[in-house]
């Protein structure tokens, strides 16, 4: 298995689709911290908790679209005639899906560590600040709800039109256009754009501490929730296809 | 086979597929959706509420599908590997530059079937409104445009990348990081894809944004059609790699050489645009009247002007002749101040030319030029030729096009834009008149006396007016005018309105909320003194306009304060019914009295104008109304101001972007002249009673006003009795 894994990493990490997006991740990352995130967000430092989440907030569509570009590779016409043979050897269907997955999934934690990297280099180097601990609250919001629910999504998407991933893609940098600062209801908030611009403004004080109201933590575990159902419909039916 | 060959067969092809239909279709479902979703902009226009969020929509939402689209077509004869026997037959560069063309013409297709499909609900929507012109116009440069663009950069992606994820990914972030970023807040010629329209004038023409929106959309394909040019030599060839293939289609040696002139002919253009002045950011505490002008020895005695407009090309020329006299009894360097897009052509003083050097020094949205006056007993004349196309201060960028400038059916300019502002000490009773040629469909409204026709031609089609202003200076709005004379308090007053707005003018009363907003004033701080000769004149100006203004007998709204939604319904809040009465109260407050304060810079008119504004609505619609609408939106914007980051922390003001201090800067001002002023007065009537602080403000402006002294800060405290710190927000 582990070889498979490493055969799975090497595969998808030394694409070119993978060095390309990850050289325009960094570049992207760094445009947005010294264009927006600079300013700070609801009238908090840049380096605030609240800023980095925003910062989050507007670069994760991107880093998704990255790995639903990777996601379309795992559903595309070559991947499928490529399948035909590996399905005929005695690997189970769902673990091979699940291997795809981790090596996909540890090609956007890597592009994930370059983001974040890139918001530690920008806060120590202009601000002179590098409070790593404060940040872990905000990239658990962001992060795990949106990446299993849009895997979730690709994954059935895939499974049933590859083309509809590009559209899911479409729609996640719409939305991620969309939702920063218009205030959805939490359910809706996908990556906590609204939440991160206007809830720190109705707490008392300057720069309050990170914290997440009761409702909009119910909403993250529901869209988690929601996104592990999805991921685990779609590694069944492949399985079940594969058997079939 | 030629290009058109390929053309057509691809053509044909495409018209065959159910996919590009379907995206047809969404291209429609995306233009409607706003009006299918109820989706409007608050008090803004009805062509913005139509023909601007559908032309927004429809062009996001079409160029996301036909990139879609596009991808989807290029990269299926390389997915199903039928690639090597098409490319064995055909050029490949001219095969991939006719399915391109192909799409495009299922672009043009989509937009048309859109701008079909929706005019009949445009004609109910918009009833008198519609002008057939700007409604095809519109969606020409805004929704087809940002499709094409789309099209042609996603096309080269794709023929450099051969990847459509990541085509698809470079595309996103370079169509909506442009879309979103803070960097490009303020830069119409960069948004290509979602052109940042917030309004579009119903009554006053838009030229501004088509000219600005034409000019970005010439230099977004030059661009883009330069890379694509360029990305044909990535075609790949022979089962080569990008560079390999690069070599191979190099033997088409004309193509680089386009893409370069092309693309760089597309970055000139965006370098050297005609729009905006070279001014730098505005410095906020000079600006606003901390230094004192030096004494320059020459006294004004007058000035004659004849000017004549051209609207239609955006341009005027004319003589500004100024009486002065020399009182140095040596010769005296003098400078004169001028729009940054006028030339001076020649300078005559007592009808003989003298030499003068444009600095160039572009600042505050105007420019220098100096020359020297020689020493003479009495009074001279200094004739000024000028000329030229007027160019917006950059400080209007993002925000103010279209709201002063010379257009086809609007024409707004004062100061240095109307004529050369020669700096002199300046004497009483001095009049600046003289004559203002227009097309004639415009009628003028200046400062000053009321305009008259002086001559007609006929075969310039241009009618020439009379201007009459008491001071040294003078405002002209321009616009095909109804004039209507209205009474109240006593005071004459003339109504200028757009004619295409009558009807509705005379169904939501517009004039008689603006007689009792006077009456309200007269009975504060006691009667304008306005004459049957110099009235006071109310005018509806473009939506560009932001607000509106005030200067001499002119108070200036921009036209959505007008609409029947804005004036006939209170929940809308203070937006509009708050620029109408405002921009009259100006008349007391920073014409007839003024506040100003060289230790506390933030304590000027706007400050009292927006208390007066919100002691008029307590009056009329109720102390909660009031509060919510007013109190609280001063509450909200000062606790923005004083909680925001850079506020609390200005040593890190150093490392932001020049921009960025500007804008911080700027809207801090905002805040503090506006909204921490009211508050700070409104906090006074906390303390003493809302009724002492009015007497209080209503003494303060009858001793200004008679006495022609300013009103400062401590002025204010003294008469209520208050301490600074009582009422100090901090």
């Amino acid at each position: 298995m582990i070889k498979l894994y490493r055969y799975e990493i090497k595969h998808y990490l030394t694409d070119k689709v993978f060095i390309i997006l990850t050289v325009i991740a960094g570049v992207y990352s760094w445009f947005t911290l010294t264009s927006d995130t600079i300013l700070g967000v609801a009238n908090t430092a840049p380096f605030s908790p609240w800023s980095f989440g925003g910062y989050l907030a507007s670069v994760l569509p991107f880093c998704l679209a990255c790995l639903l570009a990777l996601i379309a590779t795992m559903h595309s016409a070559d991947a499928k005639l490529t399948e035909e043979i590996t399905a005929a050897t005695p690997t189970d269907g769902r673990r091979r899906v699940l291997l795809r997955l981790g090596a996909v999934y540890t090609g956007f934690i890597l592009l994930l560590i370059l983001v974040v990297a890139m918001a530690l280099v920008f806060y120590y180097r202009v601000f002179g600040v590098m409070n790593i601990g404060s940040l872990f609250a905000p990239l658990a919001f962001v992060v795990i709800p949106g990446l299993l629910v849009v895997t979730g999504a690709a994954m059935n998407m895939g499974r049933l039109n590859s083309g509809g991933i590009y559209a899911l893609m479409a729609l996640l940098m719409l939305y991620g256009l969309v939702s920063g600062g218009s205030g959805l209801p939490g359910a809706l908030d996908l990556f906590g754009g609204g939440f991160f611009s206007s809830f720190p403004k109705i707490i008392d004080g300057v720069d309050p501490a990170f914290s997440v109201p009761a409702d909009m933590l119910i909403s993250r575990l529901v869209l988690t929730l929601l996104g592990l159902i999805g991921m685990g419909a779609a590694v069944r039916a492949f399985g079940k296809a594969k058997r079939g | 086979m030629s290009i058109l060959s390929f053309y057509r067969v691809e053509l044909g092809r495409l018209l065959r597929a159910k996919m590009t239909w379907l995206i047809i279709a969404l291209t429609l479902a995306a233009a409607a959706a706003p009006i299918v979703t109820g989706f409007e902009y608050s008090s803004s226009t009805q062509f913005m509420n139509f023909m601007g969020v559908t032309n927004l929509s429809g062009g996001a939402g079409g160029g996301i599908l036909f990139v879609l689209l596009t991808l989807y077509e290029l990269s299926k004869m390389y997915e199903k590997h039928v690639d090597t026997i098409v490319e064995a037959v055909s050029d490949p560069a001219r095969l991939y530059c006719a399915r391109v063309l192909a799409l495009l013409t299922a672009a043009v297709l989509a937009v048309a079937l859109t701008v079909i499909c929706l005019l009949p609900y445009g004609l109910v929507k918009l009833g008198y409104v519609f002008e057939a012109g700007f409604y095809f116009s519109s969606f020409a440069l805004f929704m087809l445009c940002s499709i094409l663009l789309s099209i042609l950069l996603s096309a080269a992606l794709y023929a450099l990348t051969r990847r459509a994820s990541v085509s698809f990914i470079i595309f996103l972030l370079l169509a909506l990081a442009i879309t979103i970023s803070e960097k490009f807040s303020d830069d119409h010629l960069v948004k290509w894809l979602m052109p940042q329209i917030r309004y579009l004038s119903d009554d006053f023409g838009n030229s501004m944004m088509i000219w600005l929106y034409s000019y970005s959309r010439f230099i977004w394909f030059f661009i883009f059609g330069g890379l694509l040019v360029l990305s044909l030599l990535g075609i790949r060839r022979y089962g080569k790699g990008l560079l390999g293939s690069f070599r191979i289609n190099l033997k088409h040696a004309m193509l680089p050489v386009i893409a370069i002139l092309l693309m760089g002919a597309g970055v000139y253009a965006y370098a050297h645009q005609p729009f905006y002045d070279n001014s730098p950011p505005i410095d906020y505490d000079t600006f606003y009247g901390t230094d004192e002008e030096e004494p320059t020895d020459l006294f004004l005695l007058g000035t004659e002007l004849d000017i004549e407009i051209e609207a239609a090309r955006g341009s005027l020329r004319g003589t500004a002749v100024n009486t002065v006299e020399n009182r140095a009894g040596r010769p005296v360097l003098s400078t004169v101040a001028v729009n940054t897009g006028y030339t001076v052509e020649e300078i005559l003083i007592d009808g003989l030319p003298v030499p003068f050097v444009d600095l160039q020094n572009d600042t505050n949205g105007e420019k220098e030029v100096e020359f020297t006056v020689p020493a003479a007993d009495g009074a001279q004349t200094i004739a000024i030729t000028y000329g030229g196309r007027y160019k917006m201060w950059t400080l209007l960028k993002g925000w103010g096009e279209g709201s002063e400038g010379i257009f086809p059916r609007y024409v707004s300019l004062g100061g240095s834009s109307l004529y050369p502002r020669i700096y002199v000490d300046r004497d009483e009773d001095i009049r600046t008149k003289g004559r203002l040629t227009l097309p004639e469909g415009l009628t003028p409204v200046t400062s000053g006396e009321i305009n008259t026709v002086l001559s007609t031609d006929d075969r310039a089609g241009t009618k020439t007016w009379s201007m009459d202003n008491e001071g040294a200076s003078m405002v002209l709005e321009a616009a095909d005018y109804v004039q209507r004379s209205l009474t109240a308090a006593g005071l004459n007053i003339e109504f200028y309105y757009n004619r295409k707005h009558e009807a509705v003018m005379e169904e939501i009363g517009a004039a008689e909320l603006m007689e009792d907003v006077i009456s309200f004033c007269t009975e504060l701080y006691g009667p304008l003194p306005f004459s049957e000769d110099i009235p006071l004149k109310l005018i509806q100006s473009t939506a560009y306009g932001g607000g509106g203004y005030a200067s001499f007998n002119l108070s200036v709204m921009n036209e959505s304060t007008f609409s029947p939604e804005n004036l006939g319904d209170l929940e809308i809040g203070a937006s509009s019914q708050e620029v109408l009465a405002h921009e009259i109260i100006h008349q007391w407050w920073g014409l007839f009295a003024h506040c100003i304060d060289l230790e506390d810079t933030w304590w000027t008119d706007e400050g009292v104008t927006t208390f007066t504004t919100y002691l008029f609505v307590r009056d009329r619609y109720g102390e909660d109304y009031a509060n919510q609408h007013y109190v609280e939106k001063w509450e909200a914007a000062v606790a923005g101001m004083l909680e925001n980051f850079y506020y609390r922390n200005p040593q890190y003001l150093d490392i932001l972007p020049e921009q960025y201090v500007a804008a911080l800067e700027g809207r801090d001002w905002g805040v503090q002249m506006y909204d921490m002023t009211a508050l700070m007065i409104y906090n006074a009537g906390r303390l003493i009673g809302m009724d002492n602080v009015t007497e209080a403000l209503s003494e303060l402006y009858e001793t200004a006003s008679s006495n022609q002294t300013d009103v400062t800060f401590p002025d204010f405290l003294d008469k209520t009795g208050l301490d600074r710190k009582e009422i100090a927000i901090d």
